[in-house]
């Protein structure tokens, strides 16, 4: 296939709904990614990587081991359902604060799927089972690791994070997961700082040679 | 006194253990667990891949790449094997710390 992929806007875009609705909180953009992710876990993950993460298509598509015209099609869909559903949980709290008094006459909520958007499900509420380990710990290791090496070890994070999630509870899984991150920070770094220091000393061995 | 090709850390030297007590299945997650079993203390990724890489370039171990998997994101595996070279390595190291544990008692500090 020899047409390009076209690129897609980053931006979420979320406040080209109607000119004069306000930028959306990260706290709403990130509830909104919670939710989407107890349904499609590879929507969620397009999100992450590509709107906090700052990936482009082609870097999405060969995190997730997939095509990019998978990455976009998924990335339209999940934006879309996103701007719906950070909209309704905005006109919630407002509806929230006015009738703070009333009781309520029902807790519960009504949650669509990006494909299927008047489906409806309690049980996906009742069973969240998300097996997904805090984005913002793994993205510190993008800043660390080469491309090579961070699909691998983050590989290795989100395998064990899946066993202890199983074993225990999320709070327990996240520590573990937020741990391991800050205690692999260090010995990264300094790998990485002996390797530039060795590039470093090398090139001057090979200046004083040369002149 | 015929000196090791090449010097191995404590910790290399239980990285390079712990790949052999894995077998065929050593990897990333197997060799962590295997490290912490035995040591009993934390291990972390970094510490591990940053001493697996030394190791590797020190010529000790090789690896390859496995197949993707849904459990790890769509993200492949790192095997790793421990070469014939570092086998021998890790046999005189251990010759060497129990000839270290006779002298010890020789000399009534042990």
């Amino acid at each position: 296939m020899n047409e390009q992929i076209p690129t897609d806007d980053l931006d979420l875009d979320l406040k080209g709904l109607e000119s004069n609705e306000p930028v959306p909180s990260f706290l709403a953009v990130h509830e909104a990614l919670e939710r989407l992710a107890d349904f499609d876990s590879v929507k969620a993950r397009i999100v992450e990587l590509r709107f906090f993460g700052g990936l482009s298509t082609e870097e999405t598509a060969e995190v997730l081991n997939i095509s990019q015209e998978n990455v976009l099609r998924n990335w339209k869909l999940a934006r879309t359902w996103m701007r719906r559903e950070i909209l309704l949980a905005e006109s919630r709290a407002e509806d929230s604060l006015v009738r703070s008094k009333e009781p309520q006459a029902s807790s519960t909520r009504q949650m669509t799927s990006p494909e299927n958007p008047h489906d409806t499900s309690q049980e996906r509420l009742a069973n969240r089972a998300p097996h997904r380990p805090p984005f913002n710990a793994e993205y510190l290791l993008y800043f660390l690791l080469s491309k090579k090496d961070r699909k691998i070890l983050i590989g290795d994070l989100i395998e064990e994070y899946g066993d202890v999630l199983g074993r225990f509870n999320k709070r327990r899984a996240d520590i573990w997961f937020y741990k391991q991150v800050a205690g692999s920070l260090l010995p990264l770094l300094r790998h990485s700082l002996l390797r530039l220091g060795a590039l470093v000393w090398l090139g001057r061995v090979l200046r004083r040679l040369i002149s | 006194m015929k000196k090791p090709s090449n010097y191995i850390g404590e910790f290399e030297e239980l990285v390079l253990l712990a790949i052999l007590s894995q077998g065929d299945n050593a990897y990333g997650v197997t060799i962590r667990q295997a490290l912490e079993e035995a040591t009993d203390r934390s291990i972390t990724v970094g510490s591990l891949y940053t001493t697996l890489s030394r190791l590797e370039e020190k010529g000790l171990v090789q690896s390859w790449v496995g197949e993707p998997t849904a459990e790890r994101g769509g993200r492949a595996k790192r095997h790793y094997k421990v070469k014939g070279s570092a086998q021998s390595l890790l046999k005189e190291v251990q010759a060497a710390r129990q000839r270290l544990k006779g002298l010890e008692t020789v000399g009534g500090i042990g």
